[in-house]
């Protein structure tokens, strides 16, 4: 049993936990053994979108002396793994010390799909699920670490689980960080699409791989159509292990 | 004394680093395309086509005086505007006019450039040229021009024939395009790429054939 | 044109709520990304192609002082005049001069953005020239005064009635009609007229060829035929970055601009114009002038950052990909270029001041660079805008962000680097956010919260942090 290092994001950290928890116990039920580093806060990524350069040298500093004599670092969110694996070595260009430690960390982090594919090389991770579900395609996942393979995947290994297309999976949800807050007009159409794909796909559950896109799609869903319901790849796989969760 | 705008470019300009500049990528492949004769005219005309041109192959210039005779019936073609080149002038389509009842206005006998445009957009119902190359892997049609294919033949009246031996047919641009480039002697004032007839889509994204240039255009390959 | 980039969400909100918009927003970009697929499926590799067209764009950038010496001794070699311009006004005042010398009553048009960034048609009305825009999308928006919709159809929304009226007020008709075929005509007769007898015609460039000296526009109408072969003079107009190194180079540049611009192999018309006429040719002009504007291009050139902005061939296949774009179209951006390339070359060549909102108003999601032929990344450079308001840039012209953002990002800064901060700083907000949460009006003096509530629910934040429960998830774990 090698150790697997939790990554988790600021987001789940605070306003969504059961997703961590969602991936601990999955993780357990795959017979790995997850180690959280404590010390860890934010990966800067809200900084970097926003330009504060500074700041978020000292949050990519402090993740990698927590996580850099990890073997695997895994988390539930591709916009966090491409903000350590991308990010992080041009904010540290200038400094060859952090430059060479950063760069040493960046093939050691995965999301979590592509850990359990990629790495653990599975697709049935022991999940059963009748009924239908979409997946959207999270803008981090797809065009920037291309994941997109591995949700999908696992998604068809679940047991009893239709996967049905979603229209324009791969088109942004709106979220965008500041940009949902910042332009809430203009975001609020992009989620209002991505809700009605939701809806005309028939699929029974939306599945994102996302914290960000969960927290606007779901937040979204809960205000005009609070039947419908979407929720992270590591929740649904683990509520729906047999068995129980 | 205050600088000429072309030395305060340059003076910026100059400024860049030098060009740090890594090797191309490799080129990529043509797309693979028939290069018989027979398989470069079907591409050809299959390319034209679909860009809503009208493309006919003729044996001869026999027959394809035959196909004029019938483009004009078929279009009220009444006036033509010509080219003096190869092609055309091989063709005699000043014979061909008197025989047929179309009147044939030659471009190279005017000497007034303003009784030329006159012609060209008020009386011309078509203008006859040959080309320099084709190619199939777009249905285009190149002409050089000069003094025996001037630009507005092919352009003011509302009907275009192209006229061309096949032998004129090349698969892709860099077959010969590169070569007309090589040597300043060569470089024509201007050339024309041209394929299909004119058209727009700017009103409501509705596609319409036929905008400021010809409505219609023919090309008729010769062998 | 005049610059609204300043009123990006004003703008933005009011095409949102225009149904005629929305229903072309909805389908038109969708249609033209589904073009462009097919025209770019001809390649045999398709990413190839791309990359290789992005090869090119980065030298041609790269070596642009080089080769656009190169392109003024080829042009003056074969005879064209070349004049330099830094910015608006010396370009204008050229373009001016040579009208006036020339006795010219009135000009016909090819689309030319760069002339859009510099009002040239507004210098010449003024100045009692006529001006006729001849691409039949421009000459809409000319005379209905209003900005580009779409970097390749500028009046591709307009209704059917609104270009009835105009033409007919304008005397482009006299007879009414809706059919889009049949008011295309009637531009054509009446453009026709201004072809025939026209003595100078002002076009753009598509692509310089250095080491000829060739000239080269691409179109489907055949209004840049006419107003480069038609009159005695021809003014070409050119930004600095439009020079490539070769005919090689320009043919594969051409195949890809096609493709990506409306899914074609080529455009009806592409034109190489290498020096005025010669000698015993009867049409084509005696004076072929080439206008090369800076219009602040060789400031930002120095910078590396902001080279990639140069590679940009105006095919507007990113505007058909932007979910943004889509929602608010063309208007929004305020300027000559929309769409996430305006984005990237409005606030470069306005400045950072004029043009906050157009790269903040954006989430990321590349799906512009995924398909860029030209290599731009354009999120990477909205980030570069947004770091230097941070930093501090004056070339750019900066502005400050909001103190608010400064202390938070400051207190930000503190938390991160210790978890204890960090906790303490959750455990002050957490009552605060589930305060504001439970109660509008308490919201209204926040405005993320605000903004995010009116159309989302958000759940209270949890009792317990995830760092919070992980003791008992490590019970768990030896259990």
């Amino acid at each position: 049993m090698s150790d697997v290092s939790l990554f988790i994001p600021c987001m789940v950290d605070a306003l969504m936990p059961e997703i961590g928890e969602s991936v601990f116990r999955l993780l357990r039920r795959l017979d790995k053994k997850p180690v959280y580093h404590e010390e860890q806060t934010c990966c800067g990524q809200p900084a970097i979108s926003a330009g504060y350069n500074a700041p978020a040298i000292e949050a990519a500093k402090h993740f990698i002396s927590i996580f850099e004599n990890d073997e695997a670092i895994v988390s539930p969110s591709g916009s966090c793994v491409y903000t350590v694996k991308y990010d992080y070595p041009i904010l540290l260009a200038d400094d060859p010390v952090w430059l060479k430690r950063s760069e040493s960390l960046s093939n050691r982090v995965y999301e979590l799909s592509q850990y359990l594919v990629d790495v653990l090389g599975l697709s049935d991770v022991g999940s059963v699920f009748e009924g239908k579900v979409a997946f959207h395609e999270s803008c981090k996942n797809l065009r920037g670490l291309g994941v997109s393979d591995q949700p999908k995947k696992l998604l068809q290994g679940v047991r009893g689980t239709e996967v049905v297309p979603l229209n324009g999976a791969e088109i942004c949800c709106g979220f965008g960080g500041a940009f949902a807050v910042g332009y809430p007009e203009i975001s609020e159409g992009m989620v209002k699409d991505k809700s009605t794909s939701f809806i005309e796909s028939g699929a029974d559950r939306l599945i994102l791989s996302e914290p960000g896109c969960l927290l606007n799609v779901s937040g979204y869903l809960e205000k005009h159509h609070p039947e419908k319901r979407a929720l992270h790849l590591a929740s649904f796989l683990m509520e729906s292990q047999e068995g129980g969760n | 004394m205050t600088m000429s705008a072309r030395e305060a470019i340059f003076k910026q300009l100059n400024q860049m680093d030098p060009p740090d500049l890594k090797p191309r990528p490799p080129e990529i492949p043509q797309i693979d395309l028939p290069d018989d004769i027979d398989g470069r005219i079907e591409t050809f005309m299959t390319e034209l086509t679909a860009k809503a041109g009208v493309a006919h192959r003729v044996e001869n210039e026999e027959a394809a005086r035959k196909l004029l005779t019938e483009i004009a019936a078929a279009e009220q073609i009444n006036t033509i505007l010509i080219a003096g080149d190869d092609t055309t002038s091989s063709l005699n389509l000043k014979e061909w006019g008197e025989k047929e009842g179309v009147s044939v206005l030659e471009a190279s006998a005017y000497e007034d450039k303003n009784d030329y445009r006159k012609d060209g957009f008020e009386a011309a119902d078509a203008g006859i040229t040959g080309v320099d190359f084709a190619f199939s892997e777009s249905g285009t049609l190149a002409i050089r021009h000069n003094s025996k294919n001037a630009r507005l033949i092919s352009l003011a009246p509302p009907i275009h024939i192209a006229i061309f031996p096949a032998e004129r047919l090349y698969r892709y641009y860099e077959e010969v395009i590169p070569q007309v480039y090589a040597e300043q002697e060569g470089i024509p004032s201007q050339m024309t790429f041209i394929t299909g007839p004119s058209m727009t889509a700017d009103i409501a994204a509705t596609p319409t054939i036929g905008m400021h240039g010809p409505i219609k255009l023919f090309a008729i390959v010769v062998g | 044109m005049e610059i609204k980039t300043e009123q990006f969400v004003e703008i933005g909100k009011r095409e949102m709520n225009d149904p005629y918009a929305q229903t072309f927003l909805k389908i038109l970009p969708e249609v033209l990304g589904v073009m462009r697929e097919v025209g770019m499926a001809s390649y045999t590799d398709p990413k190839g192609a791309s990359t290789y067209g992005a090869s090119i764009r980065r030298e041609a950038v790269a070596r642009m002082p080089e080769l656009l010496e190169q392109l003024e001794s080829s042009l003056i070699a074969n005879g064209t005049r070349v004049i330099w311009a830094r910015d608006a006004e010396e370009a204008n005042e050229a373009i001016l001069k040579i009208a006036r010398d020339n006795n010219i009553k009135y000009v016909t048009k090819g689309k030319s953005m760069v002339t859009e960034e510099m009002n040239t048609n507004e210098m010449l009305i003024k100045n009692g020239i006529d001006v006729y825009e001849s691409d039949l999308g421009e000459l809409i928006i000319q005379l209905l005064k209003r900005p580009p919709f779409h970097i390749v159809g500028p009046a591709i929304n307009v209704p059917v009635e609104e270009i009835r009226d105009i033409f007919l007020e304008k005397g482009i008709m006299t007879e009414p009609t809706l059919d889009p075929t049949e008011l295309g005509r009637a531009a054509r007769i009446f453009l026709r007229e201004k072809f025939q007898h026209l003595e100078m015609g002002i076009t753009g460039v598509n692509m310089a060829v250095a080491n000829t000296g060739t000239i080269i526009n691409v179109e489907n109408e055949g209004n840049i035929r006419f107003t480069k072969s038609s009159p005695r003079i021809q003014v070409s107009v050119m930004s600095l970055e439009k020079v490539v190194p070769n005919m090689k180079d320009a043919l594969y540049i051409l195949r890809l601009l096609c493709r990506n611009c409306t899914g074609q192999k080529l455009g009806s018309y592409i034109t190489f114009d290498t020096g005025p006429k010669k000698e015993g040719e009867i049409d084509g002009p005696e004076e072929l002038i080439v206008v090369i504007v800076d219009n602040g291009r060789s400031k930002q050139l120095l910078n590396p950052e902001l080279r990639e902005a140069f590679h940009c061939i105006r095919c507007g296949a990113c505007l058909n990909r932007c979910p943004v774009y889509a929602k608010v179209g063309g208007y929004a951006y305020g300027w000559a270029y929309s769409g996430p390339i305006g984005q990237v070359l409005n606030p470069l060549l306005l400045g950072l001041d004029r043009t906050q909102d157009l790269y903040r108003a954006s989430t990321d999601c590349g799906r512009c660079k995924e398909v860029c032929p030209s290599g731009v990344n354009h999120p990477r450079i909205f980030r570069y805008y947004r770091q230097q308001d941070v930093e501090g840039n004056k070339e750019l012209r900066s502005v400050k962000r909001p103190w608010s953002e400064r202390q938070s990002f400051k207190a930000w800064q503190w938390a991160v680097q210790s978890r204890k901060n960090w906790d303490r700083s959750i455990r002050m907000m957490r009552p605060l956010l589930n305060k504001g949460i439970s109660s509008p009006g308490l919201r209204r003096w926040v405005k993320p919260l605000n903004s995010w509530m009116k159309s989302r629910n958000l759940q209270t934040m949890p009792a317990k942090t995830f760092h919070e429960r992980w003791k008992d998830l490590e019970k768990e774990q030896s259990q």
